[in-house]
């Protein structure tokens, strides 16, 4: 009897985990359950871990989607790079860039846009025919004269 | 504020996406034709032949300044553009003595370029209006003629050495494709064998008149003439990527790439 009532005494101090004494408070009042989580280290690294990657995440899809990277090629199974046609085209492309500027070596300044320049500069009413007979296209953003058109007005 | 690990990956993120807007190819700012501020100066001449409230030699005083204001901003301009030219020449940093030569070719072309180049201030002062006339008839002949030369000189050198790195580039893929033919048992297929060959005869090919190129360019020869070796050197070039294709459209039959 006695022993049973020393039981009984130890089970009266058993009391509830405070966090869920208050959750289960609230659930029987119906109040909203604050789910407040302890912070412990190992939660707070992946806590940290979970929103770095969700941002390199974005990164990566706009890579993807604006840098127009192939990464389908790498799911082939034999992605031979010295045979990859991108490549090629690249090295081919670089070739006729450089012919295309060496057009450009034995080119001499052709008159640009004068009549405009000058159009822009002579008073209404004005005569120009000597300055327009000079050539060019009308342009309608007005540049600076280049040295060749300058020189070919001058000794006019 | 604390320092959290997405404030570092916000950091990289910046970082990363930074270096790959500043890694976009821009548009040159350089102009390839060379622009001279000298609008309002011929602006002035144009008002002067057309104002009618001058007297004729007062109009004729007014354009000669006007036209000698001109020709003094052109001068600069003249000189300002062999000297791009020169420091474009200058910055080119070379290795191989033979280049180092050319190098120093063309520099002191662009030195005898600038020194032939005479229209000083004193010249200009006494110029009368036909004379400015001349002047300018003059400095478009000598831009022309002589600074033409040596300015496609240049431009002919640089792109002579980027025309090297090419070909090593192309000589280097050569040896790789072979490398992969090789591994995959396909050297030996008729028409890549014969593509492989074509490819090497063009290279070589490509080689020897980008050596045809580089010689021209040493005995300071006519820019047009450097420029024509250079092509035919980057025409037998091309022909060689004609045959890579070929040879990788032949391996797709049989291995996806």
């Amino acid at each position: 009897m006695e022993q049973l009532e020393r039981l009984l005494q130890q089970l009266r101090q058993i009391m509830p985990d405070d966090g869920y004494a208050r959750r289960s408070r609230m659930q029987i009042i119906g109040f909203p359950v604050e789910r407040r989580t302890r912070l412990t280290p190992w939660s707070f690294v992946m806590h940290n871990l979970q929103i770095g990657s969700a941002i390199a995440l974005v990164a990566l899809l706009l890579i993807v989607g604006f840098g127009g990277f192939s990464g389908w090629k790498l799911l082939s199974p034999f992605r031979i790079a010295s045979l990859d046609v991108a490549n090629l085209r690249a090295e081919a492309e670089a070739i006729s860039d450089i012919q295309v500027r060496l057009d450009g070596v034995a080119y001499t300044e052709a008159p640009r846009h004068i009549t405009s320049t000058i159009s822009r500069t002579i008073p209404p009413g004005a005569k120009t025919t000597s300055i327009e007979s000079a050539g060019g296209t009308e342009d309608k953003t007005p540049k600076p004269l280049t040295i060749d058109e300058a020189l070919d007005i001058l000794s006019q | 504020m604390k320092f959290r690990i997405y404030h570092v990956s916000l950091a990289v993120f910046t970082l990363f996406f930074g270096a790959w807007f500043l890694a976009l190819p821009r548009p040159s700012f350089a102009a390839s034709v060379s622009e001279c501020p000298v609008d309002s100066q011929i602006q002035a001449i144009l008002s002067a032949q057309n104002n009618k409230e001058l007297d004729e030699l007062e109009a004729i005083r007014t354009e000669l300044i006007a036209r000698k204001d001109a020709l003094r901003v052109l001068a600069k301009c003249l000189t300002d553009d062999v000297r791009r030219t020169r420091e474009e020449v200058q910055k080119l940093s070379l290795s191989d003595e033979r280049d180092k030569r050319v190098q120093g070719r063309i520099l002191e072309n662009l030195d005898n370029v600038l020194r032939e180049q005479n229209l000083d201030e004193a010249r200009i002062n006494e110029l009368g209006l036909r004379g400015t006339r001349d002047a300018a008839r003059a400095l478009k002949d000598w831009r022309a003629r002589v600074y033409g030369q040596v300015k496609g000189q240049a431009d002919g050198f640089a792109l002579w050495l980027k025309s090297r790195t090419l070909i090593g580039t192309a000589e280097n893929r050569l040896h790789n494709i072979t490398g992969t033919l090789r591994s995959l048992d396909m050297i030996d297929k008729e028409e890549i064998s014969r593509q492989l060959d074509s490819a090497d005869h063009n290279l070589r090919e490509a080689r020897e008149r980008h050596d045809a190129a580089g010689a021209l360019l040493e005995q300071s020869a006519d820019s047009g003439e450097i420029s024509l070796a250079i092509k035919s050197a980057l025409d037998a070039l091309a022909k060689s990527y004609e045959n890579f294709f070929t040879i990788s459209d032949e391996v797709k039959k049989v291995v996806p790439l």
